[in-house]
């Protein structure tokens, strides 16, 4: 049964363990500020174009969005779950839930790239190449530039997460966490919970901001 | 002049019977591989005086070119290029990461009396990410560099024939070490102070490190994220800042400063902790109003991330937003002057003792100041109109940021010298070397005040002939100020070789890291500490003092 191990400038492993935890909330709140920068240029443009803005969030695929946004929101449970399953000891179980949060990330990823697929295809690529004939407006330009950057930075964040999901199953597999011991796991799942947030604001401002 | 020699009764310290952190494991992999915060500190210390070198010599060759009205060694667009890389390089290789990289890795486990910070691992990790960064720039640069101006503004960034994505990519490298350090000095702050090492009983410069490292964890990231997008508007055409897509480069401009005007109390803040251990030390006294310093760092840490807008003034942002930024921008100066005032205030009645680093203290009492109040008169907004991208605004950041921070670098390699190494450096070629960085430094930036207010724009290549006599007084002062800092390191790396043993604390400060061997062991301190007293209370001996900081 691993027992955690003392780094030599902390005096108790529970003062270790808080320190960890102190560390990701700070670098969790780093990432708040690096997605913020995005969603800034959301507000400006929204802001600025109004009406054609809105024009191009009613053209978002809903239906896809909202598929997306309940697997996340169901992989977020199943991570909390792996949590609880290795607080007691479970370790099927925690292998078998934090598999499962991976497998839904994964088809976060697929989904998500068809719909770029389908926005492609249809004409709606930032920059000078855009036409969409559907939707000529500068305001609809600057939705799909800004869709591209902030679902592109969020699905970047999902592949970390899912090799990061991928590499805790596997030390899950090889024994490696316990009931007293199994902090990356924790830390894993505050980040994957951050991922998740995230997609609701995405979600949120790309999706469902249909009145301008 | 305080000399070297042992005070009578002064306490043996356990930690000199041991091997210090420089002889304890030797080899190049003992440095590579170091998990010891001091090593990694020494480390930076390195790759940053080169940068520091570097970003010096692109300074020369500008201030070299504007001795006469027009070309004179380079074309204009490798003027463009010059300005532009001296600007990336002192902001990002040396003033941002400077003072917290070097002495903030050093020193705040000493202060705080901590074996380590809380990941030494990160630590390492930082370092390399921050060479690697470096890597990234000096490629950029041998492959041409940029003309934008450190600023990258669109759309010129987007359509300039130089490798923009490229160097703003190092820049986020760059970036990515400045986060991981920042972590790193937020959780041991909050987690591995000794027993009774209250956060009211901390060394000042932990403070300001800390208020640091919470603007560079927050401010940081927008810098990567508007980086990111300017370079792919230049690479792939994202058209996120284009107008003739309907981008606006104006939210470049937003998104920029709210970084950068942050990144300058990166810059300052840390300094500030510098200056406020050097003055109790050398005026033997406590701070007049330790609350007053550690408070006013954690305000302008919140502050400053409300004043972006004073650097577009005339970008073309409403009215409205001019005044509030312009109004907030005075504000933030007020924390700033809190400080002066209660340095100056710490002299009184305090035994006051001119080395070396209370030296650089007085030149950067002038200079800072003087840099100050220049920065309330360019926040107003009707003065900036006439100064704004004139040589008004160059000399203002010059005397914050060089007459600042430099200053106060300057101040902590000698202060912290004796700590580092056990030697003491010259105190004569000190002073000469003090001298020429604050005489070279008045003579290059003062007269830029007086170019800007006569109309002179800032980085033009060529000018009118009637500001050449103020250019070549400014050109002069540049070598100068170059012979100083010349002066300096050439004095503290002598000594490194052959200067006299400095013993534990050749300044009797009270400050917890002079409460060990210098140079300190490997782990730092030897046995338990119980704090049971502030970092400043000199009415206690020596001996007081060491037995306040040891358990029993």
């Amino acid at each position: 049964m691993p027992e955690p191990a003392l780094h030599e400038q902390y005096s108790t492993i529970a003062q270790q363990e808080r320190t960890y935890h102190l560390g990701m909330w700070a670098f969790l709140a780093s990432e708040v500020l690096l997605f913020g920068t995005l969603f800034a240029a959301y507000a400006y443009y929204h802001v600025m174009y109004g009406h054609d803005f809105a024009e191009a969030i009613k053209d978002a695929d809903l239906a896809k969005g909202t598929i997306d946004t309940f697997i996340l929101a169901t992989s977020t449970y199943t991570m909390t779950l792996s949590v609880l399953a290795i607080r007691k000891d479970n370790l099927p179980l925690a292998i078998a839930f934090t598999a499962l949060t991976a497998g839904l990330a994964l088809a976060f990823l697929t989904i998500e790239g068809t719909e770029w697929a389908t926005d492609i295809a249809k004409g709606a690529v930032p920059g000078a190449s855009y036409h969409y004939a559907k939707l000529p407006a500068f305001g609809a330009k600057m939705y799909f530039t800004v869709f591209y950057f902030l679902t592109g930075l969020h699905m970047f964040h999902v592949t970390m997460g899912f090799f990061l999901l991928c590499g805790l199953t596997v030390r899950l597999m090889m024994k490696a966490y316990s009931s007293r011991s199994h902090l990356p796991l924790e830390l894993g799942t505050m980040y994957w919970h951050f991922v998740d947030v995230m997609w609701f604001f995405i979600y949120a401002c790309m999706y469902l901001g249909r009145s301008a | 002049m305080t000399s070297a020699q042992e005070a009578p009764g002064r306490p043996t310290t356990e930690e000199q019977e041991l091997p210090d952190y420089l002889h304890a494991e030797t080899g190049i992999r003992s440095w590579l591989f170091t998990k010891d915060h001091k090593k990694i500190a020494l480390m930076f210390y390195v790759l940053v005086l080169v940068f520091f070198a570097v970003g010096g010599v692109y300074a020369l060759a500008i201030r070299t070119e504007l001795l006469t009205p027009s070309g004179t060694i380079m074309t204009a667009f490798t003027y463009n290029r010059a300005f532009t890389m001296h600007g990336v390089i002192m902001v990002w290789l040396f003033l941002i990461p400077s003072i917290p990289n070097v002495f903030g890795n050093f020193l705040v486990p000493l202060m705080i009396g901590s074996r380590d910070l809380a990941f030494p691992r990160l630590n390492l990790a930082s370092l390399y990410v921050f060479a690697a960064g470096a890597i990234i720039l000096i490629c950029t640069m041998i492959a041409g560099a940029i003309d934008t101006g450190w600023t990258f503004y669109p759309p010129y960034a987007s359509t300039t024939p130089t490798r923009v994505a490229p160097a703003a990519f190092g820049v986020f490298v760059l970036g990515i070490s400045s986060i991981m350090t920042s972590i790193n000095f937020i959780a041991t702050i909050h987690s591995l102070r000794a027993e009774g090492m209250h956060w009211h009983r901390l060394p000042l410069f932990v403070w300001g490190i800390y208020a640091t490292a919470i603007v560079l964890l927050l401010a940081t990231p927008v810098l990567g994220m508007s980086l990111i997008t300017v370079a792919l508007d230049w690479w792939f055409n994202l058209g996120m800042f284009d107008p003739t897509v309907g981008g606006d480069p104006l939210l470049f401009e937003h998104l920029f400063w709210f970084y950068s005007h942050p990144a300058v109390y990166i810059m300052i803040l840390p300094a500030f902790g510098v200056i406020s251990e050097v003055v109790p030390t050398f005026a033997r006294r406590e701070p007049a109003s330790y609350r007053a310093i550690a408070y006013s760092s954690i305000a302008i840490a919140f502050a400053g991330f409300l004043t972006w807008g004073h650097h577009m003034f005339v970008a073309g942002q409403s009215v409205f937003d001019s005044n509030a930024f312009g109004a907030l921008s005075m504000f933030v100066a007020i924390f700033s002057a809190i400080k002066v005032f209660t340095w100056v205030a710490t002299l009184y009645k305090g035994s006051i003792h001119f080395n070396t680093p209370m030296l650089y203290f007085f030149a950067f009492l002038f200079l800072f100041t003087f840099g100050g109040m220049t920065g309330v008169a360019v926040a107003t907004e009707a003065l900036d109109v006439h100064w704004t991208d004139t040589y008004f605004i160059v000399a203002h950041f010059h005397f914050i940021m060089v007459g600042g921070s430099v200053t106060a670098f300057l101040a902590a390699a000698h202060y912290w010298f004796p700590k580092m190494f056990g030697r003491m450096y010259n105190e004569r070629i000190g002073l000469l070397g003090a001298a020429g960085v604050f005489g070279g430094f008045f003579l290059t930036f003062f007269p830029q005040f007086l170019l800007g207010n006569m109309g002179m724009p800032r980085r033009y290549y060529s000018y009118p002939e009637r500001f050449q006599w103020l250019h070549v007084a400014s050109t002069i002062g540049a070598y100068f100020l170059a012979l100083g800092l010349v002066t300096a390191l050439v004095n503290l790396l002598v000594a490194l070789r052959s200067g006299k043993r400095s013993g534990d604390n050749p300044w009797y400060s009270r400050s917890f890291e002079w409460m060990t061997a210098s140079p300190p062991p490997q782990h730092n301190f030897a046995s338990e500490l119980l704090i049971q007293r502030t970092a400043y209370d000199y009415r206690l001996n020596e001996e007081e003092a060491h037995a306040r900081t040891r358990a029993p």
